[in-house]
Parts: structure tokens; C-alpha cells; sequence
């Protein structure tokens, strides 16, 4: 048996990542609709029952890979399992969840098989000429066009690019194909030796109705108490940053917003100083209402902003603070 | 020990970049649009740390890119490195398996225990060029890390980041492929005398047109602009009105 596409999932102690669905809705959009030449990719240490879940759910087939050595994320060891996985079922597109680690599986997978590998893929397009994959460079404000030249192509697919695949609806009855495979002669020299969570306490970013954040664009910690008044205006709000902020220090990791921090979706996000890399908007994608401030009229941000403000968040958040207390103190 | 630092030149994304028709990679600017990938930074920090703490670490500065790339070489000199390498290729784009692949031919002449490479480029965002390079010279590799610990028996001990606030503690064998993430140190400034010493050095220029190149993999076709057009509503006229229109619309929306 053979499939066109091969998906790869992600799982950390046997526990399937969410948006690990999404790619199942990006290979649903390849294929028109039609999945049934799709395969599901689940690696893990004991994952057969995840499997025959997925499998049930799903409808699709599945490759069960069991390896000891899966319990935490292992791309070196990653890669040749899929290789082995490939030379039996022989995809021509091979997609991952964009991760650093799905990065570098797909890297030395596209060494090893002589494959075109393009990362960070938020759309395409199919036409006469094959596909194209749309990506975004330059911290988002372009779009890259690039269209594979190999007969076998790898792709990472930006978390939240396409949306998690509707639950099929219950006894349709139709259990995906299950293949068990396991390749103990496999081994890696790299050796993970535990996953740790963040566990600093701190900003309660995910309880506040509004998030005023940081972005580089404050320029020095002495200006974070602009917007630590702001917030003290509002019943339930915090103060968050992008990562260059808690980089320096200037806050600590647990107001970091984006993909590597926390993901939050508060009623009023309120972006000062913030480029609007994809990196932090997968961080606040369920903000019911975003402002944004900054000097550059084609920030990237603007692009998903409700309220535009293209100024100098130095003179504008004090004086939005002051205005504020002018109108209300006095009732 | 000999460590190989991977540092790309990028253009300053905070400036206006503007396209002309058809153009396949981002339009040559002035020198001062230019300034070092910050995950670039971060990694010779790296290296300079472990410099600062073990006798005997000798660090190459490397950067692919045309002639205005010799900049960022020069600024690692001054921040402590021995050695700098301009690997001279005006073609742009370069796709990150080009890229990584003139790289492998430095790297395979001069054994390095430990290459080092920032998480990501901010201008290409492909984060491919430090676990290819692992891939062509077979070398382990670990990706984003915030710290690195040299380990008894030749082997080194790594904080992976993960998405989702996790990290991930690994122990690769030496020598090894290391991409840094930011955050895990601060990068220091080049004292005085160091950037006098680092203007006598020599930098190497090797040109990558005397190199076997990787065939192509993928072909880029013309850039555009992102097709998200602004949704929102911009708000208009002076600074004051903009922060009453503001007011009225949080107020409105009952969030003040
Ligand atoms: C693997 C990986 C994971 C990452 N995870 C995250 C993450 O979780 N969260 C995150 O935020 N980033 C993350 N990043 C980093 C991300 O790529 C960007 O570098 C970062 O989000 C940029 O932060 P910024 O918008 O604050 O800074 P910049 O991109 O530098 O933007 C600063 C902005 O401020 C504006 N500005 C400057 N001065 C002023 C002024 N006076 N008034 C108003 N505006 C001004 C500028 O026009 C600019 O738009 C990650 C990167 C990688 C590689």
C-alpha cells in the first residue's frame, strides 16, 4: 500500500499534541477534500491506544511507531524512523507541525532523502505547475513563494494556519487502517533526559479581561510603568510582553506572550510597541479585541489589530492615561 | 577546543522594504540598513562564555553573504572571536541548504568539537541552516537551546526550548551542532581595545564561486506583499483626538 502524504504528529510523553490535527486539515486542502490517500504518522513509547483513538476518530490510516526512546521529543532519532516509515509507504509530501524540533526532522530528513524542505508554510497553491507554499519572511512584512524542485518535498506548517479538522460525527464506523511498526535496532546518540514545564509564578496573564503588553518598541525598562498605569485603569488587567522584552529582562518569562509563552485571550489585547511576528500572534489569536500602537504604519500587527493607533506609544499612553482620569475621576 | 559561530547579516525589518516587481529577494539597501540576526548574537555569546571559562577555546566567526557581510565578521572579532571567515556569494535568495552547504566546506577543513548557529534568521525565517549543516557533516544536533554545559566523557548537556513554555534537557556527544535561541544569556558589547585589536585582524575571504554548490532543491519565485490587508479601523487626526476616539470606543465596548 502506498500514500501521497504523510503526516507526522507530535507527541511528549505520549501525549498527541492538539494543533497536531491541524495538519490533518492542511492535507485535507491539498487533496480537495479527499484524505484517503493520507497517512497519519504517531510516534511515541506507548501510543497504541492514542492510535486506535485517532484512528477511529479520524477515519484515516495510521502508523503506530513505537521506540523506548520516543517518550521525549528526539528529531535525530525522529528522522530515521520516518525513513524507514517512507521507504514502506513512499509519500511524495511529507508534513509537520512547525516546531524548532519538526525543523530539524525535516532538515536531516531532506539530506537524507535528497528532498526539498521549506519551513513555516502558511498556504498554498496548486496549478498547472505543481505546488507553491506561501511563507512569510522579513518578521511577516513579505510573502515568500517557493515551489519545490524534488520529487519529494517536506513541509512544516505554521501552528494556527489552518484550523483544527471538525470530530467526525459519532458511528460513522469507518476506523482508519492501523499499522504497527517498530524498529528496535534504531537508536540515537542524542539522549533527552526530561521535559520540565516553566513553573514561574507570577503574571496571571490567562485570568485578566485585558493585557496591556510590551513590545521592544518600549526601547527601555524605565518606560514599562506607561504601561503599568494604564492597566491600573482597567478592573482585571496585567501587563504582558513580547519575548525580546522578558530577553532583556526588562519583565519576567511569565508575562511572555507567542508560542514559547503563554497563549492567552483576553477581551482587550492592547499590542504597544509590537511587530506582530508570527511568533506572537500564535500567542493571541483569541484576543476578542486588539489595539495597536506603534510608529511604523506597516507593522505587521495592523494586519490583525481593531483599533489602529500609528504613533509614539511614549507621548500617546500617557496621554491616553491622563485623558482617561480628566473624563472619569470626577464622576 | 574549537568552536565554529555561524552569523548571517540581516536587513533592519523595522525599516520600510520596499518591493519592485519581480524582485525574487529583499532589494539591496545601505549599509546602515544592515545589522547582525540577533539568534546570530546570541550564539557568540554562547561561545564567548565558554571562551571566558575554559583555557585553550578558539572561536571562527563565520558569515556567507556579499561583501557588506565582512561588517558582522568584523563585530564578532571585536567581541572576542580569533578568527573571522567571509565566504563571499552575492547570490540572494540563497536557499538554507546552499547556505549550510558552503558552510560544511569551511567546517569539514578545520575539525570543530562544537558550530554553533542562531535558532532562526530574521530575515529568511527558515531555521534549517544549523540542524542541515548537523545533517551534511552527520553530526548530532540540538535546536533553540538556552544553555550550554560542557558534561564529562567529551559530551555536552543542552536546554532545548520547546513551544509551550517547556524545555527540554538533552546530552549530545562532541562534537555537535548547536542552534541558540535567544534569552539564555545577554550579549556583550566589544570593549575599546578589543575593537582596536579587531580592526588589525585579517578577515579570510574563501569565495563560495570556488565551491562545489548544492543542486537547487526548491525554486523562489517573486516576493509580495502579505495578502492580510488591514481589517481594523485606523484611527485619525491629531494625538488627542486619536486617544478621546480611543476612550470612546473602549468605553463603548464596556471595557473601561
Ligand atoms: C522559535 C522562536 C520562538 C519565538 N517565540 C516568541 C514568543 O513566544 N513571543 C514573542 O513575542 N516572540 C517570539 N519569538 C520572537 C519573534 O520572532 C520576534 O522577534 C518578536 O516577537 C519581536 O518582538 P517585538 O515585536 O517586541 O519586537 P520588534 O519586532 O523589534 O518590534 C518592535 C516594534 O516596535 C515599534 N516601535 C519602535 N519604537 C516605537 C515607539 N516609540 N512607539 C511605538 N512603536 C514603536 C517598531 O515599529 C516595531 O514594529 C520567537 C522566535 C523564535 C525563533
Amino acid at each position: 500500500m502506498t500514500y501521497d502524504t504523510l503526516l507526522v504528529l507530535d507527541t511528549i510523553e505520549d501525549r498527541l499534541s492538539t494543533q497536531s490535527r491541524e495538519l490533518i486539515t492542511f492535507a485535507a486542502a491539498i487533496g480537495c477534500g479527499d484524505n484517503s490517500r493520507t497517512l497519519l504518522f504517531l510516534p511515541g513509547n506507548n501510543v497504541e491506544a492514542v492510535g486506535r483513538a485517532l484512528a477511529e476518530e479520524t477515519g484515516l490510516a495510521i502508523v503506530i511507531c513505537r521506540h523506548e526512546q520516543l517518550v521525549y521529543p528526539n528529531p535525530d532519532l525522529l528522522r530515521l524512523l520516518i525513513q524507514e516509515t517512507m521507504a514502506e509507504f513512499a509519500p511524495k509530501l511529507v508534513c509537520f507541525l512547525h516546531t524548532m524540533r519538526n525543523c530539524q526532522t525535516a532538515s536531516a530528513l531532506a539530506v537524507a532523502i535528497g528532498a526539498s524542505s521549506i519551513t513555516a508554510v502558511e498556504s498554498f497553491i496548486a496549478d498547472e505547475h505543481g505546488m507553491t507554499f506561501q511563507r512569510s519572511i522579513a518578521n511577516g512584512k513579505l510573502r515568500q513563494n517557493v515551489r519545490p524542485t524534488t520529487t519529494t518535498t517536506i513541509v512544516t506548517v505554521l501552528v494556527g494556519a489552518f484550523s483544527l479538522p471538525d470530530k467526525a460525527p459519532s458511528g460513522r464506523g469507518l476506523t482508519g487502517q492501523l499499522y504497527r511498526r517498530n524498529y528496535p535496532h534504531i537508536a540515537s546518540s542524542c539522549m533527552p533526559l526530561e521535559v520540565c514545564r516553566e513553573t514561574e509564578s507570577g503574571a496571571r496573564l490567562e485570568d485578566a479581561d485585558v493585557v496591556i503588553a510590551a513590545g521592544r518598541g518600549i526601547g527601555r525598562q524605565e518606560k514599562l510603568p506607561l504601561l503599568k498605569d494604564l492597566a491600573s485603569l482597567f478592573p482585571n488587567a496585567a501587563v504582558g510582553a513580547s519575548r525580546p522584552v522578558c530577553d532583556r529582562k526588562w519583565l519576567p518569562f511569565s508575562h511572555q506572550v507567542g508560542v514559547t509563552g503563554k497563549t492567552i485571550a483576553p477581551r482587550l489585547y492592547m499590542a504597544c510597541g509590537i511587530s506582530g511576528s508570527p511568533q506572537h500572534l500564535a500567542g493571541i489569536k483569541g484576543a476578542h479585541c486588539i489595539v495597536a500602537i506603534n510608529t511604523d504604519p506597516h507593522a505587521v500587527i495592523f494586519s490583525v489589530a481593531d483599533y489602529i493607533v500609528i504613533d509614539d506609544l511614549n507621548a500617546f499612553l500617557p496621554l491616553l492615561a491622563h485623558k482617561y482620569r480628566e473624563r472619569f475621576d470626577h464622576e | 577546543m574549537k568552536i565554529l559561530v555561524c552569523i548571517k547579516q540581516v536587513i533592519d525589518t523595522d525599516r520600510p522594504l520596499a518591493l519592485s516587481p519581480g524582485e525574487r529577494w529583499l532589494p539591496e539597501s545601505g549599509d546602515a540598513c544592515y545589522r547582525m540576526n540577533s539568534y546570530d548574537e546570541y550564539a557568540l555569546e554562547e561561545a564567548l562564555l565558554l571562551k571566558d571559562c575554559i583555557p585553550g577555546v578558539e572561536i571562527h566567526a563565520l558569515s556567507v553573504g556579499p561583501e557588506r557581510a565582512t561588517r558582522v565578521v568584523r563585530q564578532a572579532l571585536s567581541k572576542g572571536a580569533d578568527q573571522g571567515i567571509h565566504l563571499r556569494c552575492d547570490k540572494a535568495p540563497l536557499s538554507a541548504l546552499e547556505t549550510a552547504y558552503y558552510i560544511t566546506h569551511y567546517a569539514r577543513s578545520q575539525d570543530f568539537d562544537l558550530v554553533l548557529a542562531g535558532v532562526m534568521s530574521e530575515d529568511a525565517m527558515q531555521c534549517q541552516v544549523g540542524p542541515l549543516l548537523a545533517a551534511l557533516l552527520s553530526l548530532p544536533c540540538a535546536v533553540s537551546v538556552t544553555a550550554v554545559v560542557l558534561a564529562d566523557g567529551g559530551r555536552i548537556t543542552v536546554c532545548s526550548e520547546l513551544e509551550g513554555m517547556l524545555t527540554e534537557k538533552i546530552v549530545l556527544p562532541l562534537p555537535a551542532v548547536v542552534t541558540v535561541q535567544s534569552g539564555g544569556n545577554i550579549p556583550r558589547y566589544p570593549s575599546l581595545s578589543n575593537i582596536m585589536r579587531a580592526k588589525e585582524k585579517t578577515i579570510r575571504t574563501i569565495d563560495a564561486g570556488d565551491m562545489a554548490a548544492a543542486a537547487p532543491s526548491e525554486e523562489f519565485l517573486p516576493l509580495a506583499y502579505p495578502t492580510a490587508a488591514i481589517k481594523g479601523t485606523i484611527l485619525t487626526g491629531t494625538r488627542d483626538e486619536k486617544a478621546e476616539q480611543l476612550l470612546d470606543i473602549l468605553h463603548g465596548r464596556s471595557l473601561l
